[in-house]
């Protein structure tokens, strides 16, 4: 019967093409949207995703659809094996794409994430961390630091 | 670390940097106001700090903080059933027992049978 199953066609911005299931291609809501709307009967282009971040999404889409009937706990410990194996850059291209594809499940797990990655670190880690320049003067930086001492002089 | 290109994806959408913002514990929060201009402006916005205080709210309290005094901070056992303050010489009753906390607000209870509500940051308290 598996054949009869309606698939939804989705193309990356380098050309990747995946087949997907409804039922897998429906846990973004952007896309759910898109089918209600009988818009994807044909390919859909996602212009700022990769194939490589776009299996990863369906990777994490499939496990929830395939998860439905297991425990709460089983789907969080899935869910923290999924996200642990994700390095920095491809973090941040999940959390954009999770975005544009309205997953919110996978948007709130990537955030998390970065949220404990930069536990415990400092300012000038967590710039690198997000590859931005310190644009306070010294001045200006201090007088924060001194209204926030507690946040500074004690381990998280 | 991170490329340039995937950070600032991220960084410069500001729904998606408010999204991250609210997700970090509160002492990242406190230090990332001094990351960036454009952080501290999220940070310090009214709106932010409800939504993180509704995000974060059953956590209970894990210290208590007197600003500028000789206390300094005073951790609690973060056990829920549990919780002790290790000294609140100041009011000078020999029991106390935190009922509840809520946006810095502790409410006390004591061995005298009067309730304190005390404000962690401001150091103030009344008799209820």
């Amino acid at each position: 019967m598996a054949s009869t199953l309606k698939k939804i066609i989705l193309k990356s911005c380098d050309g990747k093409i995946l087949e997907v299931e409804e039922a897998v291609a429906v846990q973004s809501q952007m896309i759910k949207n898109m089918i209600e709307d009988d818009c994807a009967n044909e390919e859909i282009p996602l212009p700022d995703i990769t194939g490589e971040i776009l299996s990863m999404i369906i990777e994490y889409c499939k496990m929830h659809v395939d998860g439905e009937n297991n425990s709460n706990n089983e789907l969080i410990a899935r869910d923290a094996d999924f996200i642990t194996r994700v390095d920095l850059n491809t973090l941040y291209y999940l959390i954009v794409a999770a975005n544009f594809l309205n997953v919110k499940s996978l948007l709130d797990l990537t955030c998390q994430r970065v949220a404990d990655i930069i536990k415990g670190k400092s300012p000038e880690e967590i710039r690198l961390t997000f590859n931005i320049k310190n644009d306070f003067t010294p001045e200006e930086e201090e007088e924060i630091r001194k209204k926030n001492a507690w946040a500074f002089d004690y381990k998280d | 670390m991170a490329d340039s290109n995937s950070a600032e994806m991220v960084e410069s959408n500001r729904d998606l940097l408010t999204q991250i913002l609210l997700c970090f514990p509160v002492k990242s929060l406190l230090k990332s106001k001094c990351v960036f201009k454009r952080w501290l402006s999220i940070i310090s916005d009214p709106q932010f700090a409800a939504k993180n205080t509704r995000l974060h709210i059953n956590i209970g309290p894990s210290d208590l903080y007197f600003y500028d005094s000789r206390f300094g901070v005073l951790n609690f056992d973060t056990n829920q059933n549990m919780l002790k303050v290790p000294s609140l010489s100041f009011l000078n009753v020999s029991f106390i027992e935190i009922l509840q906390s809520s946006n810095g607000l502790l409410l006390l209870l004591c061995s005298v049978s009067s309730q304190y509500n005390s404000n962690s940051s401001g150091f103030t308290y009344s008799d209820l």
